[in-house]
């Protein structure tokens, strides 16, 4: 071999290799995306958050700018990415498994590893691209009844990408997990632990990635929080310290689904 | 090349290797096993898919998985596991990216490598429209493309037409030809025996016993043969082949069927045509027994349990069949 960029070449740093290889499986599953009904399931969420916010438009009385911050809120970070995220990130494992195209990726070296992350990449941005597509919309759709939208919509967008960057990460974990029932244990998290849990006026709550975006929400488009039992829903802590324990969260789902799928046996349904 | 240190393998309760101690220099071979006689388990035990129950595995002197041994291996799992909607070049191409090669050497060794197995042609064309032998050829071109030293296959004959497994063949046979490393899994004798004349035979979860073709002939040697004769008069020449000393033993399977087993099977068939004539004794059908790989592997699992052989029972590294 006589190829500059020859695996065996001991000049090339395994780092680079690994990241190299990680592009390629993103750039992979990123045209592999690209089929008929992919796309359209893309479309269909995109724009099930524009029917609702168009209805409320047109049809409904017009609520208060706080009252849209907190719809497209739910409807987009919370509704959108996580359901995007059950569909492609949740059975990423499965799929492969199913597909049988396993053992051809996980005896290359770190081969593992790298289509966890490649996957992982693919399903963020297909899921914050459809959220982000589809919060343009909404504010166009909404803005002439709001205050501020231009910062509604960078605020809702940051919280688009981190709710695509966090509950990917969660989604990747359970996908490693437990692969045949990933997508079932991801729908089981999301109702018991994002939308129970998650919105109880209780300490516990803070686990959940809800709590802190909700929180940044909060802080960045200055709420002014009325009753006792809403201000429990809410934390005084800076923005930083919600980001921080995000980012703390999401590397840990990462590192740990990355592990995992390193360490763990995964075969085939058939094999002898 | 390959070192197993008492390795058993389970999946739950169910046994898939039992106790395999064994070690294979560089060279080609052949595992030979019926179905579900751990075949695959030990391959992906090979690859690092499996981790030992008990035991360990040294592939290259290293844990089996290391990144550093995985560059070296090419891997042609059994079944068809690949993307409908990509084209065999984008497949390969994909894959050696994920080895570590930039995309345009990932493409160049891709197209080199499909091309040497016929698939110049049908390279840009999606896999799903791919015959059986297509998809084994791209199956074959994805795990050499990297020039691995060593390259294992799980049953790369399965479901080819003749034409698919000569082609298939002469591309292994040429692999060795170069000093390459070959583990190739079959259940079919003949088809390996091709290839190459170093076996390690599997049955049960258990290496019944390695060596070359001839060793493992010569263990059979001693073992009788049966034969089955479909006659009119099954005592009468039952009593003739004793009287005769030509069988060991008789058994009655059915009213007009014997089966005599015998350790001079050519002796008999040399022998039957004049003693049936000399005594007007009419046969209406006779089987030799089956000289499938199931059989030779029943007598094997028997010879086992006495305990009477076996390379691996020996301990000694087992050197491969090459060409070079």
């Amino acid at each position: 071999m006589n190829d500059a960029t020859s695996p065996t070449d001991p000049k090339q740093p395994e780092l680079l290799r690994a990241a190299r290889a990680v592009i390629a499986c993103l750039r992979f599953e990123s045209r592999r995306s690209l089929s008929i009904p992919r796309l359209a399931t893309w479309c269909l969420l995109a724009l099930f958050p524009v029917g609702i916010v168009s209805v409320f438009r047109y049809f409904g009385e017009t609520p208060p700018t706080q009252v849209w911050a907190l719809m497209l809120f739910l409807l987009i970070p919370e509704s959108m990415c996580l359901l995007g995220l059950l569909l492609w990130m949740a059975p990423h494992l499965q799929s492969e498994l199913d597909g049988k195209t396993w053992p051809y990726l996980a005896v290359r070296p770190h081969g593992r590893l790298i289509v966890f992350l490649g996957k992982y990449l693919n399903a963020v941005a297909w899921t914050a691209l459809a959220g982000l597509a589809s919060l343009s919309i909404c504010i166009y759709i909404a803005s002439p009844l709001m205050l501020d939208a231009g910062v509604m919509y960078q605020t809702l967008a940051i919280l688009v990408v981190l709710s695509s960057v966090g509950y990917g990460a969660l989604y990747a974990l359970f996908g490693v997990l437990i692969p045949k029932r990933a997508t079932l244990i991801a729908v089981g998290y999301t109702l018991a632990g994002e939308l129970l849990i998650g919105t109880l006026p209780a300490v516990v709550s803070e686990i959940t990635f809800q709590f802190h975006f909700r929180c940044l929400l909060k802080n960045w488009i200055d709420f002014t929080i009325g009753a006792d039992e809403t201000r429990l829903l809410f934390s005084d802590a800076p923005s930083w310290q919600h980001l921080a324990i995000i980012a703390g969260m999401i590397v840990g789902f990462l590192v740990l689904g990355g592990w995992l799928i390193q360490v763990r046996e995964y075969s085939i349904q058939d094999e002898a | 090349m390959i070192e197993f240190q008492h390795v058993t393998k389970l999946y739950g309760a169910v046994i898939g290797v039992n106790d395999i101690h064994l070690e294979l220099l560089p060279g080609a071979y052949g595992l030979l096993g019926p179905n579900g006689s751990g075949k695959t388990t030990l391959l992906n035990l090979i690859t690092g898919q499996l981790n030992p129950s008990l035991g360990s595995v040294r592939v290259m002197g290293r844990r089996p998985g290391h990144a550093k041994s995985l560059r070296r291996l090419g891997f042609c799992p059994g079944y068809e596991g690949m993307y409908a909607n990509v084209s065999g070049l984008e497949w390969v191409t994909y894959l050696l990216e994920l080895h570590g090669y930039s995309r345009s050497n990932a493409q160049r060794r891709a197209e080199q490598s499909l091309e040497r197995v016929g698939m110049a042609d049908a390279m840009m064309r999606p896999i799903g429209g791919y015959s059986r032998g297509m998809r084994q050829r791209t199956k074959f071109a994805q795990a050499t493309a990297h020039d691995p030293d060593l390259l294992i296959l799980d049953e790369p004959f399965n479901g080819l037409d003749p034409i698919g497994r000569h082609d298939i063949g002469e591309m292994l046979r040429g692999w060795i030809r170069q000093g390459k490393s070959l583990i190739i899994s079959s259940h079919i004798l003949h088809e390996v025996e091709a290839i190459t004349g170093s076996f390690l035979l599997i049955y049960g979860g258990r290496l019944l016993a390695s060596g070359s073709a001839q060793e493992v002939h010569s263990l059979l040697t001693d073992v009788p043969r049966e034969i089955t004769l479909t006659t009119s008069a099954p005592r009468e020449l039952a009593q003739i082949l004793i009287a005769e000393q030509l069988v060991e033993g008789i058994r009655w399977d059915s009213p007009d069927s014997i089966t005599a087993a015998t350790r001079h099977p050519l002796k008999v068939f040399q022998r039957l045509p004049a003693l049936i004539a000399e005594h007007s004794i009419r046969v209406s059908s006779l089987r030799s027994s089956d000289d499938s790989l199931q059989s030779m592997f029943n007598t094997l699992l028997r010879l086992r349990r006495g305990d009477r052989f076996s390379r691996a029972a020996r301990s000694e590294p087992l050197e491969g069949a090459s060409n070079e």
